[in-house]
Formats: C-alpha cells, sequence, structure tokens
C-alpha cells in the first residue's frame, strides 16, 4: 500500500528491471495501450518499480479470451504486439493480462509486464538485434489464440501513434524515469532506438504478422 | 465391499471466489457435480446474494459469465480438475469431495443451502416459490386441464437430459409424446412487487436459457409465463411488477398469460388441449 492510500505491485529492487518496467508501461501507455499507472518507488533506502493494482482485478483471464465481444477494447489484444515489436519485449502471454472494471459482464483488458523489453535494458542496441521476428508475437495459449482470430492486415492506427511520438518525447519520458533511478544511464541509448525503431515500425510488425 | 461402497458415490467440488486473489480472502460461490455416469453439473446462485452482501462491488455479470463459460467447457466434456485450473486464481476449487449417488434434489438443494445462499433467504425463498407454485397448478388445472399428468420442481436434467447453465428450477412441466411444455409465473397476491420481478427475471432467463438448448438437444419445448393476481392491487408498484413481468413472459416465452384478462383461462385450455390431441 502506497501513502496515497493506493495498492501497488512492486517489482526489481534497484534494478533495471525497475528502469524497463516503469519506461515501458509509459510508452505503452503514450501509445494507446491500458496500462496500469507506474512509477518509481521508495521504499527505505531502496527503489522499485511500482505498478498500481488495475481497479476491480480479474486474473482469470482465458474465457474472455474465448469470448473477445466481452472484452471493450479488444482491438488491443493485437496492438500489443505493435507496442511489443517497437519496445522489443518477447515476454507476452496469457500471464500479463489482466482485466479489469468489469461491469455488465464485460471487462477492459490491462497489458502488464514490460520489464522484459529489451530495448529498455542496459546496451539496448546490442540486446535488441538478436531477436527475431516470430518470437515478438505472443506465446502459448494465448499466442495461439490470437494466431487462430489474426486478422489480415495488422492494426494500423497503433503504428500511426508510435510513429507520431518524436524523439523529443520519448527522451523525455525516459529521461523521468531515469531521474528516480541513477543506475540507469542507458536511457539516452534507448530512446535513440525507440525513435529508429518506430520510424521503421510498419516493415518490423509486418515481420511478426508474417512470421510462422 | 470397499469398491462396491466407492461405485455408488458421485463428487462434487466446491468453488470459492476471490476478489483479490493476493489477500487470501474468499467465499464458495458454485459448486460441480460430478454424477456417474453424467456430465458435470455446475449450480450457482444467480443473484449471488452471499457474495453481493460480503463483497458488494463484486459485478454479479462476470461472475454468471464465469459459470456460463464453465458450463460450456465442461458440456463438451473438458476433465473437471484441468478446466477449473484455467479459471483461477479468481475462481479456485476444493478438493473433490464424494456424495451418494445418484445426486437427488434433495442433496443438492441441501448443498446449494448449506453453501451458497444465505440461510434466511433460502427458507423464505423457497416458502414463497411452493406458495406461488401450488397457485400456478391451481390455475392451470382449473382451465381445464384437470386429468393432465403435471410434474412438479422440474430441472433441465429432467427435460432435456443434462443441466443448463442459467437454468433454474421450473414449477411445473406437462410431457407429451415426447414434448415438454413448460409452465411457471408469479402471483401478486404471495410475492412482493420486487420479488415477482425479480421471479419473472429468473423464470425469463430460464426460459431463454432452455430455447437455446432446446435447439442443441432437438427437445421441443413450449414454455408458458403465467401472471396471477395482477389487477388485484391498485398500487403502482404492484401494478409494475404486473406488467413487467407479463412484458418478461412475451419475450422468452411461447404463451404469456394475464390470469386477470377475461379468456385467459380458456387461452391455457386450448393450448393444453391442442397438446394433447396434436
Amino acid at each position: 500500500m502506497g501513502e496515497d492510500g493506493k495498492t501497488y505491485f512492486i517489482k526489481g529492487r534497484n534494478e533495471a528491471t525497475a528502469f524497463s518496467e516503469v519506461a515501458g508501461c509509459r510508452l505503452a501507455s503514450a501509445a494507446g495501450l491500458k496500462v496500469p499507472s507506474a512509477h518509481i518507488g521508495i521504499y527505505g533506502d531502496d527503489r522499485y518499480a511500482a505498478v498500481e493494482a488495475v481497479p476491480g482485478t480479474q486474473r482469470t483471464i482465458q474465457p474472455w479470451l474465448n469470448h473477445p465481444e466481452r472484452i471493450r477494447n479488444q482491438s488491443h489484444l493485437y496492438e500489443v504486439i505493435t507496442v511489443d515489436t517497437w519496445l522489443v519485449n518477447d515476454d507476452r502471454n496469457m500471464g500479463n493480462l489482466v482485466g479489469g472494471n468489469p461491469k455488465d459482464g464485460s471487462i477492459d483488458v490491462y497489458m502488464i509486464d514490460f520489464e522484459k523489453s529489451r530495448s529498455l535494458h542496459t546496451n539496448p542496441f546490442m540486446g535488441s538485434g538478436s531477436v527475431e521476428p516470430r518470437r515478438l508475437w505472443p506465446t502459448a495459449e494465448l499466442g495461439q489464440l490470437l494466431r487462430s482470430g489474426r486478422p489480415s492486415t495488422r492494426p494500423t492506427e497503433i503504428l500511426v501513434r508510435v510513429r507520431g511520438l518524436s524523439k523529443q518525447q520519448i527522451e523525455e519520458m525516459l529521461r523521468e524515469v531515469a531521474e528516480d533511478l541513477p543506475l540507469a544511464t542507458w536511457y539516452e541509448s534507448s530512446a535513440e532506438l525507440l525513435h529508429r525503431r518506430a520510424q521503421e515500425l510498419d516493415r518490423l510488425v509486418e515481420a511478426v504478422w508474417q512470421a510462422k | 465391499m470397499a469398491s462396491e461402497m466407492k461405485s455408488s458415490m458421485g463428487q462434487y467440488w466446491l468453488l470459492y471466489y476471490q476478489p483479490v486473489p493476493e489477500t487470501g480472502e474468499r467465499i464458495a460461490v458454485g459448486l460441480i457435480l460430478q454424477d456417474r455416469g453424467r456430465h458435470p453439473q455446475v449450480e450457482f446462485d444467480a443473484k449471488f446474494s452471499k457474495v453481493l452482501k460480503v463483497f458488494p462491488a463484486t459485478d454479479p455479470d462476470t461472475l454468471a459469465f464465469y459459470f456460463q463459460s464453465l458450463a460450456e467447457q465442461l458440456e463438451r466434456g473438458a476433465p473437471v480438475e484441468s478446466t477449473l485450473n484455467a479459471f483461477g486464481p479468481q475462481l479456485v476449487a476444493s478438493k473433490s469431495r464424494s456424495v451418494i449417488s445418484p445426486i437427488s434434489a434433495e442433496i443438492l438443494d441441501h448443498l446449494v443451502a448449506r453453501y451458497l445462499l444465505p440461510v434466511k433467504k433460502l427458507r423464505g425463498k423457497r416458502e414463497k416459490a411452493d406458495g406461488v407454485a401450488r397457485e400456478i397448478e391451481s390455475f392451470v388445472r382449473s382451465s381445464g386441464s384437470g386429468n393432465i399428468e403435471i410434474q412438479t420442481n422440474v430441472t433441465a436434467r429432467d427435460v432435456l437430459g443434462r443441466p443448463v447453465a442459467g437454468a433454474k428450477r421450473i414449477a411445473l412441466a406437462i410431457r407429451f409424446d415426447g414434448k415438454w411444455t413448460l409452465i411457471d409465473g408469479v402471483d401478486l397476491n404471495q410475492l412482493t412487487a420486487k420479488q415477482a420481478t425479480e421471479r419473472a427475471d429468473e423464470i425469463a432467463r430460464t426460459y431463454w436459457n432452455y430455447s437455446r438448448a432446446a435447439i442443441q438437444t432437438g427437445v421441443e419445448v413450449k414454455r408458458i409465463g403465467i401472471v396471477l393476481n395482477g389487477h388485484s392491487h391498485l398500487e403502482p408498484k404492484s401494478l409494475e411488477a404486473h406488467d413487467y413481468a407479463l412484458h418478461r413472459f412475451q419475450a422468452d416465452s411461447d404463451l404469456a398469460i394475464d390470469a386477470a384478462q377475461p379468456g385467459s383461462r380458456v387461452e391455457l385450455s386450448n393450448l393444453l388441449e391442442k397438446l394433447i390431441h396434436h
């Protein structure tokens, strides 16, 4: 429980994980996904990624995926692939989707867990280069479900939103997080990489979309 | 001897709802019953009264959706325990428990009362429901259907051979040549306006679920909804409840009968006559 009375999930004590999680959440939110608010939380002398609990959290997600008409923001199920491609996050499965705001038998889906985004870790250029497109498609049951209902063309609106973020905006978002985490000395490299990837995101996502 | 005893036992699982799994707080919200040689049966209180008393922020439609999904998966033959795992951590199951097989309506009522309903509510509900059912039976019999064999307190398993998610017991049912006529309704002399609208909702929902399940199973089912004593109360609330109940039955029944209207008995009698001599 935070001083503000809200419930937070914390991770990444004094680690790069804290930076990648908070920065990843904020970038995904800027791209238009539903993502819980993320901050750097201080506990004693330690710093953590502190992610707000989703209102009315529904951790049971599989039944909703079988009835996507009950997911108010169902387009996000595919749009998150664009964001994960942008951030080079190869950790997307059913466990890092969370339902929220349940009402009248429908929910919103929130995306969580961006801490494995390689573009936000130390040596972002080196870490991101080796990731094959097929690894950026969600894995396990989520991957299979999305593959079976995959639209023929990739979502375009989110591509436009990501491309519309300037290098300055990206750098500003990362700097804000890095100021609370002095260890995150690579944030400028991350911003440079993310700006470049945003400019060629159509091609990168198409490769993921077509990968078997 | 031991194996004989084992073969006459069924199983059931209690399902708990955990609004915030991290806190460990939970409440019993449903039952899965596995009778010998039958598909597992999912039981829950469609209004989730007990849950809402303890966790008022819960969305009952979301819980109903979980149970419908669970029932769908089990009906397709999915194994019980692995299916239940997919509904965690919001819904968690107890270890399986033994129960005498076949699982009778009395055993089921006992388990539902013990785990799923607030005690007072069940007792009151059952007394009121019995009274309404008796009154409806009396109305049906007085419509010239005295010789018809009428079954009471009928379940989806009786009619369709399997449980149906969201389908509650029906007050009366008549069976001819493998075709079923289901009859239920409200009585504004016995129920408050609120209770009448709730019962009408429950019946309409049950009928709606029957219509879907009947198509799948190929069993022919006709549904009749009756509103008794709707005009003997002139208070706006009762009148509204009367009109609403009739509306719900018109939407989800094959025949909606307003017992206060002249000719309503004849209408019912004609329909039953047609069924018998068809």
